[in-house]
């Protein structure tokens, strides 16, 4: 079956791998209201003299990285490599990040999403390089990305013990805007239980594609083809864990240099994303299998390990506080154990909350007079051997108010954040409102969870006072009408 | 705190003696005033210390999601509200059937807590609204003991006891958000007012009383409490022949402008004319007319003989609107009692007519013992407290001995009337308390003030030593002797720790469960909470459609709205007789009969409550006989409660069950799948104490959707019609031949006991 | 976005901000405070006069100011 089709036809196939129906007409030009070139075509000044594909879908979300050896085979110097996605993969990758392989000291890749026709189903992300690449030149780069919602499950629906099955589609030539002269795909998977995969024909020594090796399926390595060339591949493989997506994490951090104190506050609406049950729920199936088998694909417990020094955790849902949980704090770690009120089973949804405090110390610091530096993890969420996956999470600062002046950096890839700004909120004793840092990222996966976010800004002294200034005054206000309503009398005279 | 102020030297010490004496006193109560608020509401709050800050039972789930309502959505739309998601599918007018003084009041926190730049959460402004309520309640029985009596005592003493009664506890936890919660402050200073405003014939004071009257309306049914008791004291007082102005001038402006007020609720509207609940207080109105009309006509023409012939016509008068009264009601105009007004005064008649009614526990007459429960030693301070008033007989005194009596009747006939009986209790109780205090540590000899002040703390015991000091210096007879006060205050001290320490007991171990979470205790003696409803509910809310459709029994109705948030069909608003017999009937019934009525009822899913794992006695099983009983007054061909007894007439759930108990839908839910829990034949049913029969119920047209943890909520998925249009049982019975066939082959049969 | 605040982050002295009342005694600070302020009204409000208003306002209102503040701390409302 292989498949080794010209860069015209590369949009049909990639959204055959996809999944997604469209056919190649999509992506003609439908209308010409579009200046954008929709049939924008990277300019074929790479090629890829090796590529090495490797794909880890040992969590919940797909995890891949592209080794590759470019080099510029035009005439001028470039700077400008260009990755293809379907539209339907662009929706769902996240935690773009490019290094260079050979030396880690080169930084300054900038990866963005180009922005080419919306309607058409080939986009793009365009790796910036630190310096053009001369012609002829090579240099070796480490792209990895992750996509969340990879997989669907097969059999769709299951029983409450049984084992359960993804699968994964991609393509085993890596898609590529340049032609490939060498390559290899590898898939990494969980365990060997790996009862479907699609068998290529192979090239030189092999017989057929993938190799199995354990948990592992290697297809390739597979002489020159063409830019865009796509062959379809698909593998199903047990993965008896929960699918855990969250859909919308909102995190609150809020600031307090009255209290000395940061208070954390994230908000989850989690779905198990996994195999849905074939029947309805069994109680006393379950309360048997948690006897002997813990292995099961709903989602029981989660551990989230806290920066050292967290104190008073809370755990509640729409409905109150949720007594299955518990918190250990202690001068090595934090960490917050929850249980949802029930085992998250496949398209089953569970939103909740989660909070607590830190000292400042551990997180603020005074640069100098009138300005703090203030860093935090960008995320918290549980930590979980089958990972996490996050569609939307919005990260807000709660500065204290009158902070001014406001300046952020996150170590997390600047392609996953989407949106910023800042903003007033009033809360408690606030009277003209808190500067609010939001930030919007999409698509961050568990791995990202260490990334750091620091937040400078200005907060005077005189921003400092102003709560209490306000409720002196406003007693003042109160003294000052008492003592002049006791000077008026109200009574009819009785006289 | 008191001492301590009045003992500081410096600035403060300084401006109080410059301050006058009284000023100093009125700090000093007001001191003391906040300490017993204090104390209020920190007994109100062991439920929130224990578990959290959460809505209890059920009514207040209701109340709060109106809340919620009226926050997000504003008065006016609250007015207007309809709610399609209960009573599907009829659906309810809430806005214009709820006393919305409770809502409205907790909205107008919020706001108020919002422009003062304190946004509380709406939840914990619900929750913790009754015990703040019960600080105000406390001064407001402060106030009203004042008025009848001189000790200053006696009104500190009050509002202790106010503050920490259980019977006023038992309805003003934290979390019990319900009218009660309000409407006791209300109700004891709309009494407050009217004493008021009697003793002073004052217009102002009347109008305040209809004002707060008009409140209290607004905020609970108990209303009818004010409404049948002022009358009544007018009315008595008229007999004793104390017709007065004042009373004239009272209530005329109280009736006046409360008839007024209660009718701007849509719930009351025109009943203050229209039903025979509030015709004491007309026929009071018209009878005041008339009198002040002799009245004037007598101080006018100075007759012995036409004074008589006065009377005469005046009794007729009275006779006369009596019998158009009666003639009114007969021909519709006035309504007449409803049920549960009848069932205040024969106890067996809501039994017999009304099983909704009477299925309410709180409804059931009270048994003697709760009395001792709720009120400690104030019960037998009350008749004490009742009869100093005897000994005064004011126009006051005369309100309270009526409260006594009217409270003490309705105390006896229905459990959550103690409520009502509390605020004159501890009136009454505070004034015999002060008065054996004043009498034996004030001592009528000449150098007395320093001791009166003292007196006035309510410190007893600071008093006592005072006033052995002195008495060492006078002789010593009677009530004069350090022996006697000692005595006395000692005993009267300690009566009141042990009234302080029962009252903590049983708030602590009585009153302060929510209800929705269980406590119980781990083998090595720490807390294990049993949060079994939150857990189904949560489930609910989270992975059933929007618009799913809940079938249970009513209890759970408000339950399931405001923690689930799905559509029920019976909850605790129980308005529609018929709508919660079908509901009954559905439950009471074979599945063959209670499927249509799914159906046709569009139910998607049956709750049902079931304690027999963990012991827990408020299930479904036990309240079934009321399902039945409800059931049957509709349909008493088709449900009939002798069936669902045992030929001995013994109400069995185990083999020995009757055959239409066993066939029940409610029995099958309750027990369906039970027995593979346990060993083969050991099935066993913790509340009944019963061996469940070794064949399990089996269930065609319902499948397990759900069950708690502890197995206390089970929740069903009503089956969609069969694809190929067999019915449930036919088709059940054609899957498990097949499946048999198939399961032969493979591995073995699956846990699932079906046969 | 700003690349240079993780090295300014790296390299800023190393104090960390501390606030001026510790998370321990914020309760006792702010009802001792709340306390005398409260004394002070009352005593204000058995004498109202031009004198007492700023002999006895004044501290009153300040330590109700900072009273209030540090007892919203101390609950747990970090303001």
């Amino acid at each position: 079956m292989l498949n080794i089709t010209l860069y015209d036809s590369v949009i049909a196939c990639l959204s055959l791998l996809s999944s997604v129906a469209a056919d190649a007409n999509a992506a003609e030009p439908s209308s010409s209201e579009s200046a954008s070139p929709s049939t924008f075509k990277p300019p074929q000044v790479f090629k890829n003299a090796n590529l090495v594909h490797v794909i880890s879908l040992e969590k919940n979300f797909a995890k891949e990285a592209i080794n590759v050896l470019i080099e510029n085979v035009s005439t001028e110097p470039q700077d400008e490599y260009f990755l293809p996605f379907t539209s339907s993969q662009m929706e769902r990758v996240g935690g773009f990040e490019v290094k260079d392989r050979k030396d880690p000291d080169v930084v300054g890749f900038v990866a963005e999403a180009v922005e080419v026709d919306p309607s058409s189903n080939l986009q793009y992300y365009r790796i910036r390089l630190p310096k053009p690449l001369a012609p002829n030149g090579q240099q070796t780069l480490g792209i990895s990305f992750y996509y969340l919602e990879a997989f669907t499950p097969l059999p769709a629906a299951i029983e409450q013990s049984e084992k359960q099955y993804l699968v994964y589609s991609f393509s085993a030539y890596c898609p590529s805007s340049y032609p490939t002269i060498k390559q290899k795909t590898e898939v990494k998977l969980p365990s060997s239980d790996i009862p479907d995969y699609t068998i290529i024909a192979a090239s030189g020594d092999e017989k057929e594609f993938p190799v199995k090796q354990g948990s592992k399926l290697t297809y390739g390595p597979f002489p020159e083809v063409p830019a865009g060339a796509v062959s379809p591949a698909k593998v199903r493989y047990e993965f008896t864990k929960p699918v855990t997506h969250v859909s919308q994490l909102e995190r609150d951090i809020e600031v307090s240099h009255w209290g000395g104190n940061i208070a954390f506050e994230e908000r989850y609406t989690l779905y198990n994303q996994g195999a849905n049950l074939s029947a309805q729920f069994n109680r006393v199936k379950w309360a048997q299998s948690q006897y002997f088998n813990p292995q099961t694909y709903a989602l029981k417990e989660m551990k989230f390990p806290l920066k050292v020094g967290s104190k008073d955790a809370y755990f509640t849902d729409a409905i109150g506080n949720v007594s299955t949980s518990r918190f250990r704090s202690n001068k090595r770690e934090a960490v917050l154990e929850l249980k949802p009120r029930y085992p998250v089973f496949g398209g089953w949804k569970y939103p909740f909350t989660i909070g607590w405090n830190a000292d400042s110390r551990r997180f603020l610091k005074k640069k100098s007079d009138d300005t703090y530096l203030l860093n935090v993890p960008l995320l918290e969420g549980p930590k979980q051997a089958e990972g996490v996956g996050y569609e939307h999470v919005q990260v807000r600062v709660l500065l204290p108010e009158g902070a001014e002046n406001v300046k952020f950096y996150t170590t997390a890839p600047e392609s996953s954040i989407t949106e910023h700004n800042v903003h007033l909120e009033r809360t408690y004793l606030d009277t003209i409102g808190r500067t609010v840092l939001t930030i919007k990222a999409r698509n961050l996966v568990d791995d990202l969870r260490d990334r750091e976010l620091i937040v400078s800004y200005d907060y005077s002294t005189v921003a400092i006072l102003r709560k209490p200034f306000v409720i002196f005054a406003s007693m003042m206000a109160v003294f000052t009408s008492m003592w002049a309503i006791s000077k008026v009398d109200v009574k009819f005279s009785t006289k | 705190m008191a001492v301590a102020t009045t003992a500081s030297s410096g600035p403060v010490d300084l401006l109080i003696n410059v301050g006058k004496n009284q000023s100093t006193k009125t700090l000093l109560r007001v001191i003391i005033l906040c300490f017993i608020a204090g104390a209020a509401i920190a007994s109100r709050l062991f439920s929130v210390i224990r578990f959290e800050s959460i809505i209890h039972e059920f009514d207040p789930w209701f109340n709060f999601r109106a809340t919620k309502y009226l926050v997000a959505n504003g008065f006016y739309d609250f007015w207007d509200w309809f709610d399609d998601r209960t009573w599907h599918p009829l659906g309810r007018v809430t806005g214009g059937t709820l006393y919305p003084g409770l809502m409205v009041t907790s909205g107008v926190i919020y706001h108020l807590l919002r422009a003062l730049t304190v946004p509380v959460d709406i939840r914990n402004i619900c929750v913790l609204l009754a015990p703040a309520c019960s600080g105000l309640t406390a001064f407001a029985t402060y106030l009203l003991t004042n008025e009848m009596t001189t000790s200053s005592s006696a009104g500190l003493l009050a509002a202790a006891f106010m503050g920490i009664a259980p019977g006023y506890i038992s309805r003003s936890v934290a979390g019990s958000y319900d009218n009660e919660a309000i409407a006791i402050f209300l109700l004891v200073f709309t009494f407050y007012l009217w004493i008021k405003a009697l003793k002073l014939g004052s217009v102002l004071w009347g109008a305040l009383c209809a004002l707060f009257y008009g409140y209290m309306v607004a905020s609970w049914g108990g209303y009818a409490f004010i409404t049948c008791l002022v009358p009544l004291h007018a009315f008595v007082l008229i007999c004793m022949g104390r017709f007065s102005m004042r009373l004239y001038v009272s209530y005329t402006t109280w009736y006046a402008l409360g008839t007024l007020a209660s009718m701007q609720i849509p719930f009351v509207g025109f009943l203050p004319v229209r039903t025979s609940e509030h015709m004491p207080a007309l026929g009071i109105f018209g009878f005041l007319q008339l009198v002040a009309f002799l009245e004037y006509v007598r101080s006018a023409i100075p007759s012995r003989q036409f004074q008589t012939f006065l009377y005469v016509a005046l009794g007729g008068i009275f006779g006369l609107s009596l019998l158009g009264l009666v003639g009114l009601t007969a021909g519709g105009y006035i309504a007449p009692w409803s049920g549960r007004f009848y069932s205040l005064w024969d106890t067996g008649y809501a039994k017999i007519h009304i099983p909704i009614i009477a299925s309410v526990s709180e409804h059931q007459p009270t048994a003697w013992p709760a009395f001792f429960f709720d009120l400690n030693m104030l019960i037998w301070l009350f008749p004490a407290g009742v009869y100093l008033c005897f000994q005064k007989l004011e126009d006051e005194h005369v309100f309270i001995i009526v409260y006594a009596l009217f409270g003490s009747y309705f105390a006896g006939v229905m459990v959550r009337l103690m409520l009502t009986l509390t605020p004159v209790v501890c009136v009454a109780a505070a004034i015999a308390v002060s008065q054996l205090l004043d009498t034996y540590l004030v001592a009528r000899s000449p150098e007395v003030p320093d001791t009166e002040e003292e007196a006035s703390d309510g410190h007893a015991k600071k008093a006592s030593k005072q006033g052995g000091l002195r008495a060492s210096s006078q002789p010593v007879v009677g009530i004069y002797n350090v022996v006697g006060k000692g005595f006395i205050a000692g005993a009267m001290v300690l009566y009141l720790l042990i009234f302080v320490q029962h009252c903590t007991w049983v708030t602590s171990n009585a009153y302060s469960s929510p209800s929705v979470v269980l406590a119980s205790r781990m083998p090595d003696g720490s807390q294990h909470i049993i949060d079994d409803y939150r857990e189904a509910y949560q489930w609910l809310r989270q992975n059933t459609r929007e618009d799913a459709k809940i079938m249970s029994w009513w209890d759970y109705g408000y339950q399931i709205g405001g923690m689930a948030d799905r559509p029920t069909l019976v909850d605790n608003n129980t308005w529609n007789n018929t709508h919660i017999a079908t509901v009954g009937k559905a439950m009471a019934s074979r599945e063959e009969v209670s499927y249509p009525i799914m159906r046709q009822h569009e139910v998607d899913y049956v709750l049902v409550v079931f304690g027999g794992l963990l012991g827990y006695s408020g299930d479904d099983i036990n309240k079934f006989l009321w399902m039945v009983r409800i059931a049957e007054g509709i349909w008493p061909d088709e449900v009939k409660e002798r069936d669902y007894f045992t030929p001995r007439g013994e109400y069995r759930v185990d083999s020995e069950a009757s055959e239409t108990m066993k066939n029940s839908l409610m029995y099958k839910m309750s027990y369906y799948n039970y027995g593979s829990l346990f060993p083969p034949g050991q099935a066993q049913d913790r509340v009944r104490g019963a061996r469940l029969p070794e064949q399990g119920p089996v269930l065609n047209t319902l499948e397990e959707a759900y069950t708690s943890e502890n197995w206390i909520i089970r929740i069903y998925k009503v089956k969609d019609l069969d694809n190929v249009g067999r019915d449930h049982a036919s088709a059940a019975s054609f899957e498990k031949g097949h499946k048999k066939k198939k399961a032969s082959k493979k591995r073995g049969p699956r846990v699932l006991r079906v046969d | 976005m700003d690349s240079s605040l993780l090295e300014i982050w790296q390299t800023a002295p190393g104090s960390p901000f501390l606030p001026t009342v510790g998370k321990g005694s914020q309760f006792l600070v702010g009802f001792v405070l709340l306390l005398l302020g409260l004394s002070l009204t009352g005593a204000f409000a058995l004498n109202r006069s031009l004198v007492t208003l700023p002999v006895l306002g004044i501290p009153a209102s300040l330590a109700i100011a900072y009273g209030t503040v540090y007892m919203f701390c101390a609950v747990g409302v970090y303001v």
